[in-house]
């Protein structure tokens, strides 16, 4: 069967669901929105997400990335369509505890594609692995291996790094991110990667802010650009 | 506050220098035209527009100032997302270093006059919940005015109810004041709003030297000049048929 995404009838309805259960209304997953025809819509080409596997974040968005290669432009900020996969999802990305959902921030499930699409759990999956590849790993993939694999927001490295054009549109920035902040080995975020203090990824902007102003980071490699970085990220650099 | 400086003598790309206009809704292409004649660049200067919405971007190579070759047209079909598209230009040197730039240059739409930036779009939100408005900006977002979108003619109320409007614009824009002023030196929104506000406020600079409360008389200062301009409380009076005593 063709998958459905949600229309704008779904995505209110499934707003109103978020809202219900953050009140402490105990209601099952409207998994009825994305069959119903009044809430969904068909897409206009074979996609079956039951069929992917996955066990974190990198690894859905690596399967997405292979699943909607021919239909980036179509999906890309689709906001029906990406929040119907968090409906489909929702057991992983808003797992029951003790029999509620606790629900956080409404952009990580109803895609919010004007300003916070990188909150989202499966969008910012997507976009990682499709634009970066294995670049975009670490920033999905929380420093242990074995909790919220798919409930991991990206943390502070998400927040900071895939939070604004400057850094977006430059893959050497996620390139030098990942060589900052996440392990050689594993890809998974290096402990102490958040904070406000010395080399951390919000200092890590502030210094890129500045260097913006003389270079144009999407012309510049990795490598060119930690030339650049000031001594308190030699350290990590030289660690990872 | 934070200070950026331009050392290297980088010069501005504006909206003058570069148009991007709606030529076509679906699919979604723009004609885009730059000219540099005003400004001193070397002749192998590489030249590259990017246009961009969200976390998303195109890289248009355009050749060299000498040898320019920029697309009459591009298809921007892949960064529809409702949001307003916006383009960078820059000019680099052959050592990798910026010659001249530009930011948040706006696409210009079918019907649009070009060269107008609304300061504070206003957009409906059906996110709101019970909320009636918000208003978003950060260092790096421009402002943006939402309006609950469950609230029917929200848009024309603003316009046409001095009460209704006067308190929510005043509000927005000392919001984005504030966040203005921690940020003055940015480039991305912060200039175009400080030259809109200069005309209230024509004798203050931004300094690091700055406390807190001479901020907020600056902000006062503005909202004051700002408020007697727009005479919301004069407006709203006439509203009800009732004047100043």
């Amino acid at each position: 069967m063709t998958f459905r995404k949600l229309n704008d009838q779904g995505l209110e309805r499934l707003r109103g669901w978020f809202d219900a259960i953050r009140s402490g209304e105990q209601q099952p997953a409207p998994l009825h929105l994305i069959t119903d025809v009044g809430t969904s819509t068909a897409l206009s080409f074979n996609f079956a997400p039951s069929s992917l596997s996955f066990t974190n974040r990198a690894e859905l968005g690596q399967r997405l990335a292979e699943a909607l290669r021919s239909h980036r432009t179509e999906v890309l900020y689709d906001e029906g369509f990406w929040s119907a996969l968090a409906l489909v999802w929702i057991d992983n990305v808003c797992p029951e505890e003790s029999g509620t959902r606790k629900p956080g921030e409404l952009a990580r499930y109803v895609l919010d594609a004007r300003r916070k699409s990188y909150r989202h759990l499966i969008w910012a999956a997507w976009w990682a692995m499709d634009r970066y590849g294995d670049d975009g790993a670490y920033l999905l993939l929380p420093t242990s291996p074995t909790t919220g694999q798919m409930t991991f927001g990206g943390g502070e490295v998400m927040g900071q790094i895939a939070a604004n054009q400057m850094t977006t549109s430059a893959p050497a920035v996620i390139k030098l991110g990942r060589q900052l902040y996440a392990s050689k080995s594993t890809s998974r975020q290096l402990s102490g990667s958040s904070g406000k203090g010395a080399a951390s990824p919000r200092r890590f902007i502030q210094v890129l802010r500045h260097f913006e102003l003389t270079y144009d980071f999407s012309s510049m490699t990795a490598d060119d650009l930690a030339k650049l970085l000031p001594s308190e990220f030699k350290k990590r650099l030289s660690a990872v | 506050m934070t200070r950026r400086f331009n050392y290297t003598g980088r010069q501005r790309i504006t909206s003058d220098h570069f148009e991007a206009r709606v030529i076509s809704e679906t699919p979604l292409i723009a004609s885009l035209a730059l000219d540099l004649k005003d400004l001193k660049l070397e002749a192998d200067n590489t030249v590259t527009i990017e246009p961009y919405v969200g976390n998303v971007s195109l890289r248009l190579n355009c050749g060299t100032v000498k040898a320019l070759a920029v697309p009459p047209t591009a298809d921007l079909s892949e960064l529809r997302t409702g949001g307003g598209i916006q383009f960078r230009v820059k000019i680099t040197g052959q050592d990798g270093r910026l010659r001249a730039a530009g930011e948040r240059i706006r696409l210009t739409g079918l019907d649009e006059e070009s060269g107008r930036r609304p300061l504070l779009p206003v957009e409906k939100d059906p996110t709101l919940g019970e909320e009636i408005w918000r208003v978003r900006v950060t260092q790096n977002e421009a402002p943006l005015l939402s309006l609950n979108s469950r609230i029917p003619s929200i848009e024309g109320l603003l316009l046409t109810d001095s009460v209704f409007g006067g308190a929510i614009i005043c509000a927005a824009v000392r919001r984005v004041l504030e966040v203005l002023t921690e940020h003055p030196d940015d480039d991305i929104w912060q200039q175009d709003w400080l030259e809109f506000v200069r005309p209230w406020a024509p004798h203050v600079s931004f300094d690091e030297s700055m406390d807190e409360q001479e901020v907020n008389d600056w902000i006062d200062a503005v909202m004051q000049g700002f408020s007697a301009e727009q005479k919301f409380v004069t407006r709203a009076l006439s509203l009800t048929g009732r004047t100043d005593r």
